[in-house]
């Protein structure tokens, strides 16, 4: 890339990256993945899937949400989904950002988690370009308009 | 190079005012001959910032977005190549512009429109200056021996004094109220500023600091604005600091070299006593109101050796350490005057220190002003120094000028580099001490 016009020609793609992992001791977990109200991932979950999804528009915000449905609760034996890892073009959100998820459950824990032992939706929605979204994450200050 | 490593966003929002009153574009260009900074046409007795910032620095945005690297940026370049935080990469932060991601930031920046009005425009814009850097002249009660005539009125009577110069500068546009009263309309003008940085001088007993500050604050724009300004640590001033409270943040640059004697020499007149009452004045003030602080240094070959004491405080504080630059002028007194064997003994303290400083985050840090990683920016700023040891070349042809200008300097003075640096005898001896 050698001047602005060059930059202009890219048609910019957000690569996504996600891991998941069940734990099938009380049956097999329902997964559910939707990216930006689309669903990618939707299956019972009897081993670890790695998925890999893009989003295209590089100034829409994200919304991402793994969702967990269908569990029977059982105090000894247990089944969760873990999201192992979730990398958004390299950048590492999980597990060193996973308070910035919100996680909405019948049983109303909003611990910041990436375990998801409850029937319920984990969801990372930056509101804004994902680029803009991170440099804010980062601390980088302020950015000029 | 490629557009990534050429491409600098700061014309679209800074612009400067010299001490003469000229318009410059950036604040970390690299310096002309001060005679040629004189620039009558581009000046604000004849122009207004904004139509200088729209029109006449439309070619440097044009060179920017065609992918060329414009002479006087060539500071900002070296800095990157040594992985030293240049202005540059500041100014893409302001931008959200990451340099690991530099293309998709580019084009999720707010920005990103600007550029390309002013990619068919041949490099006008209708933004205007949002991030100044505003020059208050060379008053100052201070004569460091690397500063100019053109920054010390102090240095400058002395420097005619002793012959080094014919004249003192001209006097500051600032000093003339019409001019000051000018500018201060011309500012508000600029909506939306968010920065406005001081230099001098020394800002505090400038009376255009002050008054400019207070028609920021009268004008009711301050809770909007960050103040930026450095300080020689020789006054406290405390209508500045009622002032400064009005303002959204302030950035404030404390000035020392060393917390050891050789501070006082190369920072004379000052005294080490006073400058680390002062700074720990700041520093305690700062802390309270949440102000960003840094420590501004200016290594030069007298006080490499002792740099560490100054990381060694900031350290103890969690402040970050921060040059605007690596020093060019003048050039006798850049590190690589320093022969290898000194050299070798300054790389060896600065990476003991570095090694019994262990940070986690290893990734370049681009805004030095974060407070969350001050740890990590001090030990980046000690590499960087590292990097430029085992990078330089050597000039030490250059000492025997840099001890006639010691020795003359030390016949007004009455005092000796010998009683500071000890060390540095015979290596001063051998060339004329």
């Amino acid at each position: 890339m050698k001047n602005f016009s060059d930059l202009l020609a890219i048609d910019p793609v957000i690569e996504i990256s996600m891991r998941l992992t069940p734990i099938v001791d009380n049956g097999i977990p329902t997964a559910i993945v939707t990216h930006n109200n689309l669903t990618v991932f939707e299956s019972a979950l009897s081993e670890p899937v790695t998925l890999h999804f893009t989003h295209l528009h590089i100034l829409d915000p994200l919304k991402i949400s793994v969702e967990l449905k269908n569990k029977k609760y059982n105090a000894d034996v247990e089944t969760a989904i873990i999201v192992d890892s979730l990398m958004i073009d390299n950048f590492e959100l999980v597990p060193n950002y996973t308070h910035l998820f919100e996680y909405i459950n019948d049983h109303n824990n909003t611990c910041p988690t990436n375990y998801l032992g409850f029937n319920g939706v984990w969801t990372l929605n930056t509101l804004t370009p994902f680029y803009l979204w991170k440099h804010k994450v980062l601390g980088n200050g302020w950015i000029l308009e | 190079m490629s557009f990534k490593e050429n491409f600098c966003s700061s014309p679209w929002f800074h612009m400067r005012i010299n001490n003469s009153g000229s318009y410059e574009y950036c604040r970390w260009h690299s310096k002309i001959d001060q005679n040629t900074r004189i620039d009558f046409k581009n000046n604000i007795r004849n122009q207004t910032p904004i139509d200088y910032f729209q029109n006449t620095m439309a070619p440097l945005r044009q060179e920017f977005l065609n992918g060329n690297t414009p002479f006087n940026c060539s500071d900002c370049y070296i800095m990157d190549d040594l992985s030293k935080v240049s202005g540059r990469q500041k100014q893409l932060l302001k931008i959200g512009v990451q340099s690991d991601n530099f293309e998709k930031s580019m084009l999720s920046s707010p920005m990103l429109e600007s550029f390309k009005q002013s990619y068919n425009n041949e490099g006008h814009t209708s933004r205007v200056p949002i991030d100044w850097q505003i020059d208050l002249g060379n008053f100052c009660n201070s004569a460091c021996i690397f500063c100019n005539p053109e920054s010390s009125s102090r240095l400058a009577a002395e420097f005619k004094q002793l012959g080094f110069i014919d004249q003192v500068p001209r006097a500051s546009w600032c000093d003339d109220p019409i001019l000051l009263d000018k500018f201060i309309t011309d500012l508000r003008q600029c909506e939306n500023i968010r920065y406005l940085h001081f230099i001098g001088g020394e800002t505090l007993i400038t009376p255009g600091f002050k008054k400019i500050l207070q028609s920021v604050v009268d004008a009711n724009l301050a809770s909007g604005i960050t103040v930026g300004f450095t300080t020689n640590l020789t006054v406290w001033e405390d209508s500045i600091v009622d002032l400064l409270k009005h303002f959204k943040q302030v950035n404030l640059g404390l000035s020392i070299e060393t917390l050891t004697p050789v501070n006082d020499y190369v920072r004379w007149p000052s005294k080490l006593h006073k400058t680390k009452s002062i700074l720990d004045q700041w520093v305690k003030l700062g802390k309270k109101l949440s102000w960003l602080i840094q420590l501004r240094i200016t290594p030069t070959c007298l006080t490499i050796h002792d740099l560490i004491t100054v990381y060694d405080y900031a350290w103890q504080h969690e402040l970050s350490v921060e040059s605007c630059n690596f020093l060019r002028d003048p050039e006798i007194l850049r590190i690589q005057v320093l022969p290898k064997t000194q050299l070798n003994n300054v790389k060896n303290k600065l990476n003991d220190w570095v090694n019994n400083h262990q940070v986690k985050h290893t990734k370049q840090i681009i805004n030095t002003r974060d407070p969350n990683t001050a740890f990590e920016q001090i030990v980046q700023d000690a590499q960087s120094y590292v990097n430029l040891i085992e990078n330089s070349q050597d000039e030490t042809f250059r000492l025997p000028e840099l001890v006639q200008y010691l020795k003359k300097l030390e016949s007004n003075r009455h005092n000796s580099i010998l009683d500071y640096i000890p060390e540095y005898e015979e290596l001063f001896r051998s060339v004329g001490y």
